[in-house]
């Protein structure tokens, strides 16, 4: 028969999609930390913070009052002490969180899913070859005075001790059968940390050593290991992943080479193909530029509750339920958002209408809509070919593995593409991308180096690269500091080369009308982060201030030592040296004289 | 077909007639060059973007991925040994070695590459002069080549946005640029510049693809305030340094399809080609120019130039003269078999030509990622065409070796067409005006090294190709290559030439000899025939299947299989999504390999028939597709299950761009 109605065989057969969680963003919530509310009978030793502040070579971590963070204030009396892990009164089946964090330097904490499954949080900074008790490892579990089943990160990618880092967790719970029998581990779905993937789809059989139990259930609570060590949390959000059952049957579709800009136009004229479909399906639209197509059928949902749909397709579209404009007509493309609207609805059968009107060709043609509820995952209600799948491409990876290695690219920073980047790795797996025409460093980060493969794959039409491990983006400005300016752009601070020396770490020229700078960029010791030394001659050097770091806020540690961003990364300079913290277009700079060559660190 | 065999029983009857023996008169090109490979090691990834020859023996190979290698042995006496001299350049594809210093154009500067601690690495990059980048993949920068006076000379790509547009500053120029860094813009109307030179006399060459406003390959010579065609770099003539004012807007009134020598009487900055390249005639994409300045030392071609093409992976011959002030010339085939996309061709100090390559996501007829050859001459002279001249009334012919008389006078041996193309903002152009020309008259030199042609009439502005057959040197070899295409931008002036009556060509010959592809032309680009059927036909009802292809990068479909049942009712729609054009033509059970190579020999009717071949392997297809454009096409599947291939037929595309329809029971 023809392969495209196949499945039609399947036809008025109560349908449950795949599900495709990956693919929609999923809907966040809140754990609110204004008070202890979430929590079940936290123990002293948590309290509701509104600020905190550490340092890289701190094991003590600075909190101030107010609301909005919650801390461990850990001291040695309750090491290993039970009663004081942080348990929430929320409980959780298959869930995706995500929170910022903050350790002191040698401290150690976990979350542990349903109380049972640990991801390990350690001060892991600078470790070349991660261990499953390292930052992001899935903690051992412990039979017969010995461990097992630890799983060690992908890659180390923890920033320093005293600064804000970022935990994404996709969890799945065990499954059990009608007799209470697991049929199913628990499984870590991915583990990321600060944008590098360090696990995914790790099973785990059972509860990690030092669980709260140790049985398994369908659904627990949260906790956070308290008795080990400091921890600060902010911005917790989570999202239940509860599986949601909903069916699909009558799907008719009528199919319109040309477009339209309403169904009402559409109609008009004779569709070009329409008959029963077996799901949502752009495939039904053979034309891949222009058409408009639309779709009606049955949707079951399970139970009464207020539900979400989101749709993505190129064009214009709209969906409705019940007669009700649920997405109400907008446009969109692959390039942008999928649209979204929600409904009550009662459980039982619904009506739906969709409609597609692919006016622009520039944007590929596909149809997807997702289906949620609170505390319930997203639904794919169609086909899955219905989304084309972007080819996968080899990884081209540039390695500094003996010697520093240059490349220069396109580079992505803050939402704009530069053209004139050169990134520095090394092989401390210290790098650094620098742009050329403000003298600014862009981003920082260690581990691998550099991916390449969209400037050297075929034809390489982005022509950027992207950093390999967890960057710390700066604000990329030139050293040149001019209050004066609206746009914060130097003009005249022109690009004059670089000089490599015996190693192959770069030196980079510029000049500035009648000043000659000079900008020195080589490891920090002991593989902290980057020593920078900015030297300026010529005339006009003593009025000229150089900007040496820019953020939204700058905060002095003490000890030559300033947090920039509230916890981004720190600069470290001479304690003897006293900079001058200005604001200047709603943020804070950091400035020393250029009289004499400065010298400081950037560490992270 | 009859003809052919004819004229080949008559030849062998002729050899058999001539008593003593005869060489082998096969002609190949590696008779008489001799390509050799530079080995590369495995873990260097040399997709070559420059290439300067050192003085010292050294060769200097620049690459796509900024890296500057160095190679010793690379003249063949050993294993060849590469050193990274230098890395971290943004895509470098020029390079030029002065007075021991490497200059290169990157993406976004000119730089002058330095080893100053003497320990054989690069250690000091010095911008000479920055370039504006809006960040599109197709902002390209070429050089630069030093002229007399030491000041460097680049050519800047225009970006790719669906057509091609100078996004930033000076790209689509060619631009001057003085050690102290400051630009000087010369001319515009630059695509895709990869390739320019600087000839003996000090004049410049650039060589041109095809593409929006230019209608096949071509090289020009390039002069102050000159617009070589292509709109996207007159975004720039608003500067006060531009030597030109034009505008897009001032194109508008030539935007309609003329030939460019008519568009250049109402635009006097547009200058036309010295030599147009004809599109899949010659090659599909023109990249180096390489003058013969070897004294012989790579054969008899000296001060002609030599053309390179990525997409065919082959070199071109071109010979120039000046007629009424000004360069035209013809193009002669002269080597195919690189072992990638040419792109850099460059002397050795021997005489041999360094040929270094890369075809990337552009895929080309040599199936290596890049490579780097060397090209010899054994120093025997084939029988070629040598040059090709204007005269008021037509045109002479020199050889490079004498000729036998009695074919050199020989009506039958001489075939002429005249035909040029449009010029218009969309990509690339079907072959217009296409005419016969007949020959009246025919002249012989007395040493039988040349030939005039006396036409009906020399068509200004147009190209004339020119066919031999049949023509034997004195020491019976066959020529090598058999055409060439003049373009005569210019008619010199000057007498008639008086034709004795044993050189006038009777007027019955016109037609005789002229094999398929000399017949007058067809209107066949938008012929719907049995075997594309641009409507459903109307007792379908609907069709059972619809097929949509796509293209992807690196000369692909983006499906390459699928399933029909045997006579359905097919809809295959296909969308040239890619910026270069394509077909999608279905034949017949492995026969792909030989429409697609009936298609490269279509010659200059290649174009209007959609590079398809009258062939019954021909199932269906589709029309040549421009960048952009869709088609759907409506047939029944075969009804014998099997794999059928498809393939587009675009020459040099069908090796690589193809894929199978599985037509099952």
């Amino acid at each position: 028969m023809r392969p495209i109605f196949l499945s039609l065989l399947a036809f008025n057969l109560l349908l449950t999609f795949q599900t495709a969680a990956q693919k929609v963003k999923p809907r966040l919530k809140d754990l609110p930390l204004n008070n202890l509310d979430a929590f079940n009978g936290a123990s002293a030793n948590w309290q509701i913070i509104g600020d905190i502040q550490g340092s890289f070579s701190d094991t003590a971590l600075n909190p101030a009052k107010g609301t909005g963070i919650i801390y461990n204030a850990y001291n040695r009396s309750i090491q290993f002490k039970p009663g004081h892990h942080l348990v929430t009164q929320m409980e959780h089946g298959d869930v995706i969180l995500e929170f910022d964090f903050m350790i002191p330097k040698g401290s150690n904490s976990g979350i542990y899913l349903q109380s049972r499954y640990e991801v390990q949080i350690n001060d892991s900074w600078g470790v070349k070859l991660p261990k499953h008790g390292d930052m992001g490892g899935i903690y051992e579990r412990w039979k017969d005075d010995k461990g097992y089943e630890g799983k060690a990160p992908l890659k180390n990618a923890a920033l320093a001790p005293g600064l804000w880092q970022h935990m994404e967790i996709s969890f799945q719970a065990p499954r059990f059968d009608a007799a209470g029998k697991k049929t199913t581990s628990a499984k870590f779905v991915y583990v990321k940390l600060n944008g590098i993937t360090l696990h995914e789809h790790i099973n785990v059989s059972g509860p990690t050593r030092a669980a709260a139990f140790d049985d398994e259930r369908p659904y627990g609570p949260l906790m956070i290991q308290g008795d080990h060590g400091a921890i600060a949390i902010k911005n917790f959000k989570y999202a239940p992943q509860d599986e949601l059952k909903v069916g699909m049957k009558d799907i008719t579709y009528a199919y319109y080479e040309k477009t339209a800009k309403t169904p009402a136009e559409a109609v008009k004229t004779k569709p070009t193909s329409q008959g029963k479909a077996a799901a949502l399906d752009a495939r039904l639209a053979p034309a891949k530029d222009q058409y408009f197509i639309q779709f009606e059928g049955k949707l079951n949902v399970p139970v009464k509750d207020m539900y979400t749909f989101s749709m993505h397709f190129s064009g214009d579209g709209s969906f409705e339920i019940d007669g009700k404009t649920v997405i109400p007509q907008g446009w969109t493309h692959f390039g942008g958002f999928p649209l979204d609207g929600q409904v009550a609805l009662e459980a039982g059968e619904h009506q739906f209408k969709l409609w597609v009107n692919k006016d622009i060709n520039w944007s590929r043609s596909g149809l997807s809509l997702y289906i949620e509820k609170p505390n319930s995952r997203a639904v794919a209600l169609h086909a899955p070919a219905s989304m084309p799948e972007r080819a996968p491409e080899p990884l081209i990876a540039v390695r500094a593995e003996s010697n520093p290695e240059i490349i220069r690219s396109f580079m992505n920073h803050q939402g704009r593409k530069l053209t004139h980047v050169l990134s520095v790795g090394d092989p401390s797996q210290i790098h650094y991308a620098f742009d050329l025409m403000q003298g600014a460093i862009l981003q920082m980060w260690r581990g691998d180096f550099l991916n390449a493969t969209d400037m050297w794959y075929e034809r390489g039409e982005p022509q950027t690269s992207t950093p390999m491990g967890s960057a710390v983006v700066l604000a990329g400005n030139c050293p040149i500091y001019d209050k004066t300016l609206k746009k914060d752009s130097i003009s005249d601070y022109q690009y004059k080369g670089y000089t490599l020396n015996a190693t192959g770490q770069p030196t980079f020229s510029f000049q500035h009308k009648s000043i000659k700078i000079t900008d020195q960029l080589t490891p920090a010791e002991q593989g902290r982060g980057i020593k920078r030394i900015l030297a300026a001659s010529g005339e006009g050097k003593e009025k000229l201030m150089i900007r040496i770091a820019q953020g939204k806020s700058i905060t002095p540690l003490g000890g030559g030592i300033y947090n920039i961003g509230n916890g981004g990364y720190y600069i470290q300079i001479s304690p003897a040296l006293i900079p001058k913290i200005e604001t200047y277009l709603d943020q804070q700079v950091l400035l020393l004289p250029a009289s004499e060559p400065i010298q400081y660190n950037l560490i992270w | 077909m009859c003809l052919k065999r004819t004229r080949i029983i008559a030849l062998l009857l002729l050899i058999a007639n001539v008593s003593f023996a005869q060489r082998n008169s096969v002609q190949s090109e590696k008779d008489y060059y001799s390509l050799k490979t530079v080995a590369i090691p495995e873990e260097v990834k040399l997709e070559v973007g420059g290439i300067a020859v050192m003085p010292d023996g050294r060769i200097a190979a620049s690459t796509r991925r900024g890296e500057i290698w160095i190679i010793q042995n690379a003249y063949g006496s050993g294993q060849p040994h590469f050193t990274r001299f230098a890395s971290g350049l943004h895509e470098v594809l020029g390079l030029a070695y002065r007075d021991g210093a490497f200059y290169c154009t990157q993406r976004g500067e000119l730089t002058k590459i330095e080893d100053r601690d003497g320990d054989g690495k690069a250690d000091a990059y010095t911008p000479i002069s920055l370039f504006q980048l809006s960040g599109n993949y197709h902002e390209y920068a070429y050089g630069p080549i030093f002229d007399k006076n030491g000041d460097m000379l680049v050519t800047l790509n225009v970006a790719w946005v669906g057509y091609g547009d100078g996004l930033g500053k000076w790209h689509g120029w060619l631009l001057k640029i003085k050690p102290d860094g400051t630009q000087e813009p010369i001319a515009t109307g630059l695509r895709s510049p990869a390739g320019f030179n600087i000839n003996s006399q000090g004049d410049i060459f650039y060589a041109e693809n095809q593409g929006d406003w230019v209608g096949s390959g071509r090289v020009t010579h390039l002069e102050k305030g000159d617009f070589a065609g292509n709109a996207g770099g007159l975004n720039w003539t608003k500067e006060p340094e531009s030597p030109l004012k034009l505008t897009k807007e001032d194109l508008k009134i030539v935007d309609n399809g003329q030939p460019m020598h008519e568009a250049a009487k109402k635009i006097k900055e547009l200058k036309l080609p010295a030599v147009w390249f004809p599109h899949t005639l010659m090659g599909i994409s023109t990249s180096d120019i390489l003058e013969d300045n070897t004294s012989g030392a790579f054969g008899p071609f000296v001060n002609q130039y030599f053309v390179a093409d990525q997409g065919h992976s082959k070199i071109m011959r071109m010979s120039l003269e000046k007629v009424n002030g000004k360069y035209q010339g013809a193009c002669y085939p002269f080597y195919e078999g690189f072992a990638s996309g040419l792109l850099r061709l460059r002397w050795g100090l021997d005489g041999s030509m360094f040929a270094g390559m890369t075809s990337r996501g552009w895929a080309s007829t040599g199936k290596e990622n890049y490579a780097l050859q060397r090209l010899t001459w054994n120093g025997e002279t084939p029988f070629e065409m040598k040059d090709i001249h204007a005269l008021p009334d037509g045109l002479e012919i020199e050889f490079t070796l004498p000729v036998e008389a009695s074919k050199l006078k020989n009506a039958m041996n001489y075939n002429v067409n005249s035909f040029i193309y449009k010029y218009h903002h969309q990509y690339g152009s079907p072959i217009i005006n296409n005419r016969i020309r007949k020959i009246k008259g025919i002249v012989p030199s007395a040493d039988g090294r040349k030939v005039k042609l006396v036409l009906d009439s020399v068509m200004e502005g147009h190209i004339h190709e020119v066919k031999l057959a049949g023509l034997e040197s004195t020491d019976g070899k066959t020529l090598l290559h058999d055409f060439a295409f003049y373009t005569m931008n210019n008619i010199p002036e000057g007498p008639q030439t008086e034709l004795k009556p044993d050189q006038l060509v009777k007027m019955s010959h016109a037609g005789m000899n002229h094999d398929m592809h000399m017949k007058s032309p067809t209107k066949a680009v938008n012929t719907i025939t049995a075997k594309r059927k641009l409507t459903m036909p109307g007792d379908w009802g609907q069709a059972d299947v619809t097929i949509k292809l796509g293209t992807k990068p690196g000369l692909k479909f983006d499906i390459n299989r699928f399933e029909v049942k045997a006579g359905a009712k097919v809809r295959l729609i296909f969308s040239n999504n890619d910026d270069m054009t394509h077909n999608v033509v279905v034949v017949a059970p492995g026969s792909a390999d030989e429409v697609g190579n009936l298609a490269l020999k279509l010659g200059l009717k290649g174009a209007e028939m959609n590079y398809v071949p009258n062939s019954p392997k021909v199932l269906f297809h589709t029309k040549i597709l421009q960048p952009d454009e869709i088609e759907s096409i409506y047939f029944i599947a075969p009804s014998t299950p099997g794999e059928y291939p498809f393939i587009c037929s675009f020459p040099g595309h069908a090796s690589v761009m193809r894929g199978i329809i599985k037509v099952v029971p």
